[in-house]
């Protein structure tokens, strides 16, 4: 189930999000799916479907495979500090910060394989065009998600 | 004590596969992509497809809010087949427009229809329905009616992807239209692109058309690219650069023409 849920998120990530793109601007289901994971089944089914998920964007994408490496590095994280801290638990807000900072970190991670390039973009373009709207959209659809129920069919 | 080492040694093994992936060669990985894009066209197609009517059918205003509101049968019937035709008819105008833009040209094109976009706001690309079965390749160029769309960077036998004008890899030849001023056009991450290693005494302004030189060989010459919106000192102050507005809309792209050699 686990792994149908994952690709169907990746086929409305290639598709029926970009109905909903404001601008250049889609929010990152797959990240979504990857936190709601770490959270609800735990550390292995969290890094499998990170993987699954990071694999698949990477396919549909160009360029290096940073979120095969990256994704289930983030549902292992996030799994750990479910494990070690007793406040971070289902609950809407505190997974609405967790899916914020998860969004932080892998802009920061994206923005510096990009400052590696030969001939690199600008680094405050990519942070202020899309690294902010990223996160604060992702971070907008992981509510509107989770008040859908999308946990449920994990 | 044996299920701690146990679960280790499998996230390990799980681990080994994306560091795997992430450190093969391009020659490598680039294959395996471009297969498993032409294996998973099918289901795109279709999400994609029924992803476009849905557009379409939002687009006119306030055609769905009329059939909540209305109680009539007959009505919404009516009102049913109107958004059926005017999806075909909004088919029919841009394929007809495509295939008048098509018959201007004086170069081979195949038309392609966009089955999906990049899922993360990082890259900008496509995937479109054609690939090397149908005779395209690599590095070739890929249009709109409007203008220069980005150029090919993997091709799979059903399928290819492409890299749109705005993409931080895309790099071009242009040149001003009414200056003939040479430069880069480069993507910039953003909306936009980048005219990149102009003189700072150029003669460029804004509102001039920027088209394809057909410098480096692979782009034909003379394709639209957009429209300057901005000059500006570069940051090292020896140069200068622009922004140019693509001509192509890209973030609605649905059929496009790949530019064959």
């Amino acid at each position: 189930m686990l792994y149908l849920v994952t690709i169907l998120t990746a086929v409305c990530q290639l598709t029926l999000v970009n109905t909903v793109a404001i601008g250049n601007i889609r929010p990152d289901l797959l990240l979504i799916l990857v936190v709601f994971v770490a959270m609800k089944k735990g550390l292995m089914k969290a890094a499998l479907a990170g993987i699954l998920a990071g694999f698949i964007e990477d396919i549909f994408s160009t360029g290096a495979f940073i979120n095969t490496l990256a994704f289930p590095v983030y549902g292992i994280l996030v799994s750990l500090l479910k494990e070690k801290f007793y406040f971070i638990k289902e609950k809407l807000s505190v997974e609405l910060l967790i899916v914020f900072a998860v969004c932080i970190v892998d802009s920061i991670v994206h923005i510096i394989y990009f400052s590696n390039w030969d001939y690199p973009p600008s680094i405050l373009a990519l942070a202020v065009f899309i690294a902010v709207p990223t996160v604060l959209y992702t971070s907008f659809a992981s509510v509107l998600l989770n008040l859908c129920g999308l946990k449920y069919f994990l | 004590m044996y299920g701690i080492r146990k679960r280790h040694l499998i996230i390990a093994a799980f681990l080994i596969f994306p560091v795997v992936v992430a450190f093969s060669p391009d020659a490598v990985t680039g294959g395996i992509k471009s297969q498993l894009t032409s294996i998973i066209k099918i289901p795109l197609v279709l999400v994609n497809s029924l992803s476009n009517k849905l557009q379409d059918a939002i687009t006119p205003k306030g055609i769905f809010l009329q059939q909540i509101n209305s109680k009539d049968i007959q009505i919404k019937t009516l009102q049913e087949e109107n958004a059926r035709i005017k999806e075909l008819f909004l088919e029919n105008q841009r394929l007809k427009e495509l295939l008048s833009f098509k018959q201007n040209l004086t170069f081979k094109v195949l038309p392609a229809q966009v089955i999906a976009k990049d899922p993360a706001n990082w890259r900008h690309t496509i995937i479109i329905d054609k690939g090397a079965a149908s005779g395209i390749k690599k590095y070739e160029f890929v249009i709109s009616q409007q203008g220069l769309v980005g150029r090919l960077c993997e091709t799979g036998k059903n399928a290819a992807k492409a890299i749109l004008l705005t993409d931080p890899d895309f790099r071009v030849a242009a040149v001003d239209q009414r200056s003939r001023e040479e430069m880069i056009v480069a993507g910039s991450a953003r909306s936009v692109c980048l005219l990149k290693y102009i003189h700072h005494d150029a003669d460029i302004k804004i509102k001039d058309a920027i088209v394809t030189s057909g410098l480096g060989g692979f782009c034909p010459k003379g394709i639209l690219i957009g429209e300057v919106i901005a000059v500006r000192k570069s940051p090292e102050g020896l140069t200068e650069e622009a922004y140019v507005r693509p001509a192509a809309r890209l973030n609605r792209l649905e059929n496009v023409l790949v530019l064959m050699e």
